[in-house]
């Protein structure tokens, strides 16, 4: 019982932490989907994804950098 | 059979350049049956492999080398216009804000209170069907990125 003063301040609770955390990757990942819906508008000064990556992929160097990108996604998220 | 000599084969082309582009041998592409074959044989072998094995690796691996294989027959486009660059400068803030959460999610905590986008995904792809669906959707990405040639 004499110890009960001692306890230290109990950090951020974990669940804040997380929900903030996951909060952030959907918030990103509904940003990317809003602007491909924007993107796809006729006169849509926007451009889609897949036009982004046309044009880095026009060059050997960004069709490479590309693909290992890609590759190292599958690397990560199945090999690993 | 070493003497037999091979018929000399000949094209008679007019003048019509419809018949001209005709007589031109069609650019070499992957069948799709050989394609969607590869790629569900692909997605079921990975769903019964497991992370962290050699299996894993070696069909990841397999996936990769013949995504840039078929991306070699894959048919020429003609390139897009280019895009804007505020568009370019859009996609680049989304994609660079999701590298650094993802970079302050591992270097803070890779823990439970602060999960990785590979952390919230575990539960996926440690289920075979779903695992075989992102095998899947992994292969489908690849194909989308290298399966148009820009024509020079």
């Amino acid at each position: 019982m004499a110890g009960v003063g001692l306890v230290p301040p109990r950090p951020a609770p974990e669940p804040v932490t997380r929900a903030v955390t996951i909060g952030g990757f959907v918030a990103v990942i509904l940003a990317g989907v809003v602007l491909e819906v924007v993107a796809k508008r006729p006169a849509s000064r926007v451009a889609s994804v897949g036009d982004v990556l046309g044009q880095v992929m026009r060059q050997r160097t960004g069709r490479v950098l590309v693909f290992v990108l890609w590759f190292w996604f599958g690397w990560h998220f199945i090999a690993r | 059979m070493t003497g037999a000599r091979r018929p000399v084969q000949c094209r008679v082309v007019s003048g019509d350049s419809a018949a001209s582009a005709a007589a031109r041998p069609a650019p070499r592409t992957l069948s799709p049956v050989f394609r969607w074959g590869a790629a569900l044989l692909f997605a079921v072998l990975v769903s019964d492999a497991r992370s962290l094995t050699l299996p894993a690796s070696l069909l990841v691996l397999a996936g990769g080398l013949g995504i840039w294989w078929a991306g070699k027959y894959a048919p020429m486009v003609a390139p897009d216009a280019p895009a804007a660059a505020i568009g370019v400068a859009t996609w680049a803030i989304v994609f660079g804000t999701f590298a650094v959460w993802e970079l302050g999610a591992f270097v803070i905590g890779n823990n439970d209170a602060h999960p990785t986008f590979s952390m919230l995904f575990d539960p996926v792809l440690s289920f075979g069907p779903t695992r075989a669906l992102c095998a899947l959707g992994w292969l489908a990405s690849g194909w989308y990125l290298l399966g148009r040639r820009p024509n020079p």
